[in-house]
């Protein structure tokens, strides 16, 4: 589904990607774990054409995107990409914000669009929000209606950029479970997390960044318990470590 | 002693009425064709490659840098020696939409501005082209923020609007400072003149708070 051939990221001479190469199954899911910094958003919005590669090749689909010939728009709307600020349209309500992309550029009928949506939003259990504005949601809500938005476009591929990382842990829970339900749906996606659990659960396949190259992938159960790498030992560790730490400090106070 | 009589007001209540439908005429033209020429210039200037946006930057310093009256008489005087003759009504409104429309712009673009980084991520990510995200996500923000230096814009151009007397159009002010040289009536007309203008720019401040109270609750950005 997508391929990475030889990427490579600058922005001026700061190397952010370096010699990328992987691929990624259709209906597979993919964990992209690493510390801050290490590119891993900027893996992601390479591959949905947001931002050029400096070198190498993207295919997504057997079509490559980084070729000038394509139509970046529409690779867009083939890789759907929810971020970490949710960046709903403050402007619109939850309806438009799901509705517009599919009517401007897809030019879907009006009433096929409006059905959509609100399957959609059964789906992710927020159909009573329907006429909400953004600043009337949660940030669990907020980036459930993001998710939602991208799924009306209907794309191959759906990629998460630390979807978490702005909620408290019970909205992370419902927004790790709507993840979870899409999975199941097979559909193909990458997922750029901290959560541990959630990556060993649902990934197919783990790619752990540093400094922006991939030091090692492979299965869950592999990189987690017999990491082939120091860099990733320690990683784990100390993400493992402080999510204790938080769990402690929460019991101590409770 | 000099003794205010405003009857000289009601005999010259036509030509007045006149005056005021010409200046309201070009003033709403001027105001709409400006609005239109900053909402360009300001997608130049902040969503199009180098050339288009030196080429707006280069309007806008041009506009706001040389005399009104001059761009007025430059319109009026010069354009017929290009071959273009136009009546002094639509000079008037060219070089007041042009004026303004650099005014308008600037405002604009502080808006565009302040609109996040990210909602041209969002909307590039969801297949948007740079004039849908323009039109549909960016500049609707943006205009919510600047609802009162905008109107600010628009008040300028009624005042302004006043200029076009220069290049021999009947307007509020032409009607006024003849009626007032004419009858040696200076203090009747332009009292009558400060309430009309007045008038005019207080229903413009009026409306933009009014529409500043209507979109002010649904433009921030959600954040946790
Ligand atoms: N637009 C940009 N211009 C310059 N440097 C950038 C830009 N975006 C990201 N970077 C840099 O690239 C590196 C990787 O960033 P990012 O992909 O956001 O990392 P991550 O998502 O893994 O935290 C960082 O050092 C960051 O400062
Ligand atoms: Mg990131």
């Amino acid at each position: 589904m997508i391929r990475l051939e030889n990427v490579s990221k600058y922005y001026k001479s700061l190397c952010v990607l370096k010699d990328i190469n992987t691929s990624m199954a259709k209906g597979s899911i993919v964990a992209l774990i690493g510390p801050s910094g290490c590119g891993k958003s900027t893996l992601l919005k390479c591959i949905n054409g947001l931002t050029p590669v400096t070198e190498g090749k993207i295919f997504v689909d057997n079509v490559e995107i980084t070729s000038r010939k394509t139509d970046l728009n529409k690779i867009r709307t083939e890789v759907g990409i929810v971020f970490q600020q949710f960046n709903l349209f403050p402007h619109l309500t939850v309806r438009e914000n799901i509705n517009l992309a599919p009517l401007k550029v897809k030019k879907m009928n009006k009433n096929d669009v409006e059905i959509q949506t609100m399957y959609l939003l059964e789906k992710v259990g927020l159909l009573d929000k329907i006429d909400k504005y953004p600043d009337q949601l949660s940030g669990g809500q907020a980036q459930r209606v993001a998710i939602a938005r991208s799924l009306a476009m209907q794309p191959k591929v759906m990629m998460f950029d630390e979807p978490t990382s702005a909620l408290d842990p019970q909205m992370t829970q419902e927004v790790l479970d709507t993840i979870k339900s899409l999975s199941k749906e097979g559909m193909t996606m990458v997922v750029v997390t901290h959560e541990m659990g959630f990556a060993k659960e649902i990934a197919d396949k783990i790619i752990f960044l540093s400094r922006g190259r991939i030091i090692e992938e492979g299965s869950p159960t592999r990189i987690f318990n017999t990491p082939g790498n120091e860099i990733t030992e320690k990683f784990i560790k100390s993400i493992l470590k402080s999510k204790n730490e938080i769990l402690h400090t929460q019991n101590e106070v409770g | 002693m000099y003794e205010i009589d405003f009857n000289v007001i009601a005999d010259t209540l036509p030509t007045l009425i006149k005056g005021i439908e010409i200046t309201l005429f070009i003033s709403l033209i001027s105001s709409l064709a400006a609005f239109l020429i900053g909402i360009t210039v300001v997608f130049l200037r902040t969503m199009c490659t180098t050339p288009f946006r030196a080429a707006g930057t280069a309007y806008v310093e041009i506009i706001r840098n040389t005399p009104l009256l001059i761009q007025i008489y430059f319109v009026y005087k010069a354009l017929p020696g290009l071959g273009a003759f136009l009546s002094p009504i639509t000079c008037g409104i060219i070089a007041l939409s042009i004026y303004t429309g650099a005014y308008i712009s600037e405002v604009l673009r502080s808006g565009v501005n302040s609109v996040n980084i990210e909602q041209y991520e969002a909307a590039k990510g969801l297949g948007f082209n740079r004039l849908q995200s323009f039109i549909l996500i960016i500049f609707p923000q943006a205009i919510r923020v600047v609802i009162p230096p905008l109107g600010s814009q628009f008040i300028n151009l009624v005042k302004n609007s006043s200029l076009v007397s220069f290049i021999s159009v009947s307007d509020l002010f032409y009607v006024i400072y003849k009626g007032a040289v004419d009858d040696f009536r200076f203090f009747e007309f332009f009292l009558v003149g400060v309430v009309l203008y007045m008038t005019l720019t207080g229903i413009i401040a009026l409306a933009s708070n009014l529409i500043e109270k209507y979109v002010e609750f649904h433009g921030k950005e959600v954040r946790t």
